[in-house]
């Protein structure tokens, strides 16, 4: 019986950039690619600095493009977190309130 | 300010340029963060060992990743939940951020009938890019709630407060003094129409407004219906 190495997971190209990106400071700076339709400029005109509203419309536009999972652990994470409830119950029982 | 030709280092590129190398995101104006309640597995767990905290994020970046990598509602077993709330606010009424507040609710008892993928995402995509509120001073937000059970799905909208002040908070703000009940319960209403039209239900159906501990003492979240839309 053969035991499986597991290789650590690399970072995505993706996921490297939104871990480096820089928060933007204003939308104005920004000329989207024609086909993308720029937020709502009247849900902004009081924004303070980087505190952004954004519409529907804006926001799935994002769906198709971002796909990356968002950490090299997420799927064991999402297994533990949403899995089947089959983890062990010893180790939560008698936990104190 | 920066010249077209001559691609500066710190021109703003984003995901839409180029999707594995761009050097912008767009931040949300709050954290959120995503908490799932797992259905009992015949041991006798208590809910706070069912309700696990998933992730939090605060850019539209980050949340589709989560979106596009997580399982989505229709196919969760009875008896889950997803709560989405701000960072920091526990989604339970006990959390001292919601126990003087209340909830906009909505129940889908055809469930085969219900997009609930697509609502929950709508109602999702409302709260995080903050346009269920006419602005952020409304203040009264603080999370978005899906129930899978057998007989229907269940949307809800947690608020602050039921429209009435909390004691010990200054300012025309959410439970403030200074905020009349007028302008108050007008945001709890305002909220439950952008709540029911995220719902797209026809006008004959009613979504409710009912307090967190009035439905507790009465062990019903169907209890006392405060106000409708």
């Amino acid at each position: 019986e053969t035991t499986k190495t597991v290789e650590p997971p690399q970072p995505s190209a993706q996921l490297l950039s939104l871990r480096s990106a820089r928060r933007l400071t204003s939308l104005n700076d920004i000329s989207y690619p024609a086909a993308i339709a720029s937020p709502n400029p009247a849900l902004n005109t009081t924004a303070p600095m980087g505190k952004f509203r954004y519409d529907k419309n804006f926001l799935v536009q994002f769906q198709s493009v971002f796909v990356e999972k968002p950490s090299e652990d997420w799927s064991n994470k999402i297994k533990e977190t949403l899995g089947a409830g089959d983890e062990p119950a010893s180790a939560r029982t008698g936990s104190a309130r | 300010a920066t010249d077209s030709k001559g691609k500066s280092s710190d021109e703003p590129v984003t995901v839409f340029h180029d999707k594995d190398n761009f050097n912008v995101k767009h931040p949300l104006m709050n954290e959120w963060t995503l908490w799932f309640t797992k259905p009992p597995s015949g041991k006798d767990h208590n809910w706070n060992d069912l309700l696990k905290e998933v992730v939090t994020f605060d850019s539209v970046e980050e949340f589709w990743g989560i979106y596009n990598n997580i399982t989505p509602v229709s196919e969760l077993a009875l008896k889950s939940d997803y709560h989405l709330f701000k960072k920091g606010v526990r989604p339970e009424w006990e959390d001292p951020q919601n126990k003087h507040g209340g909830k906009w609710a909505y129940q889908f008892k055809d469930k085969k009938a219900a997009p609930i993928d697509e609502l929950w995402l709508h109602l999702v995509l409302g709260a995080i890019g903050e346009t269920l509120e006419s602005g952020e001073e409304d203040g009264e937000l603080m999370g978005v709630v899906v129930n899978v059970r057998k007989g229907f799905y269940r949307l809800g909208l947690w608020t602050k407060t039921v429209g009435k002040k909390i004691g010990g908070i200054t300012g025309d703000v959410a439970g403030g003094k200074d905020r009349s009940e007028e302008k108050a319960k007008e945001i709890l209403m305002s909220l439950g129409r952008k709540f029911k039209e995220v719902m797209k239900l026809a006008g004959g159906e009613q979504v409710e407004f009912s307090g967190h501990t009035e439905s507790a003492r009465a062990g019903s979240t169907r209890a006392n219906a405060k106000f409708v839309v």
